[in-house]
C-alpha cells in the first residue's frame, strides 16, 4: 500500500502558479526569485513584473520560469513509515529517445512492491505503469520514441548529527 | 528530423487494439501484446499501445500490465 496523493488533480485551472524570474550578476553569481500568482494572471502581467524588475536591476535577468502549481499542505501523516521511508531513496530510471536524448525519471521512497527490502535491484515490471504514463507525455514532435532502459535503486548517503563521547 | 519507426506504427497499433476487443469483449494484456507483436511492434511499443487506447478508446485494464485483461465498455 503507498502512501496518500493529495496534490489536487491537474486538470489546466491550477489552484495558483508560480513564476521565478532568474538573474546572473557580473561577478557570475546567479540568483532566482519567486513569486506566486492567483491562477488568474495572465502571462503578459507575469511578464510586466519581468521588465520592471530588470528596469531597476544590475543583473541581468535572463530566464523566467512560470509554472501552474497545483499544491495542496503538506502533512507527513500520508505518508508512510515503510521500509524506504526516505525520499531520497529513489529508483532511478532512465529513458532515451531515438535522437539518444535522455532524462532521468526518480520514484522517491519507492514502496517494497517496486523496491523488494531483500533486493538491490528493482522490480522493473512494477514500472510499467509509469513508464507508459511518462512516455505518453514525452512523445511529441520529432522526439516521438521514448524508451524506458534501465532503473536502479539508490540510497542516500545521509551524515547525521555526531555526538562527542 | 525523420520520424521514428514507432512514431508510423503508433496510430496503426492503437486502432488494432480498438478493434481487437469488441464491446463488451475482454482480452489478457499478453494475448494482445503478442498480436501486435505479430505486425512488427516490439513488446514495449505494443504496451504503449494499448495504454494509448485506454486513453481513448473506452478500454479499461484490470489488474496490472503483467497479468492483467482489457476490455472494451468498462469494468
Amino acid at each position: 500500500m503507498p502512501g496518500t496523493r493529495t496534490a489536487p488533480t491537474v486538470d489546466g485551472t491550477p489552484p495558483y502558479q508560480n513564476a521565478s524570474f532568474t538573474f546572473i550578476d557580473h561577478t557570475e553569481d546567479v540568483r532566482s526569485i519567486s513569486l506566486q500568482f492567483p491562477p488568474g494572471t495572465t502571462a503578459a502581467q507575469i511578464d510586466s513584473v519581468g521588465t520592471a524588475l530588470q528596469a531597476r536591476s544590475n543583473a541581468s535577468l535572463f530566464k523566467i520560469e512560470v509554472k501552474q502549481i497545483y499544491g495542496s499542505t503538506p502533512d507527513v501523516g500520508n505518508a508512510l513509515a515503510e521500509v524506504h521511508i526516505s525520499v531520497y531513496d529513489n529508483v532511478v530510471v532512465l529513458f532515451k529517445d531515438q535522437l539518444n536524448h535522455s532524462q532521468d525519471l526518480f520514484v522517491p521512497a519507492p514502496t517494497t512492491a517496486l523496491q523488494p527490502d531483500d533486493s538491490d535491484t528493482p522490480i522493473g515490471s512494477a514500472l510499467t505503469a509509469i513508464i507508459l504514463a511518462v512516455t505518453a507525455g514525452m512523445e511529441q514532435g520529432t522526439t516521438d520514441d521514448w524508451q524506458a532502459v534501465s532503473a536502479r535503486f539508490t540510497e542516500r548517503r545521509e551524515k547525521n548529527q555526531r555526538t562527542y563521547i | 528530423m525523420a520520424a521514428s519507426l514507432w512514431s508510423s506504427q503508433k496510430e496503426g497499433a492503437r486502432a488494432l487494439v480498438r478493434d481487437m476487443l469488441a464491446s463488451g469483449q475482454e482480452m489478457s494484456v499478453e494475448d494482445v501484446v503478442n498480436a501486435l507483436k505479430m505486425t512488427g511492434v516490439t513488446a514495449k511499443n505494443a504496451l504503449k499501445a494499448i495504454y494509448a487506447a485506454q486513453q481513448s478508446e473506452n478500454i479499461t485494464l484490470n489488474g496490472d500490465y503483467d497479468t492483467g485483461s482489457l476490455r472494451r465498455g468498462g469494468v
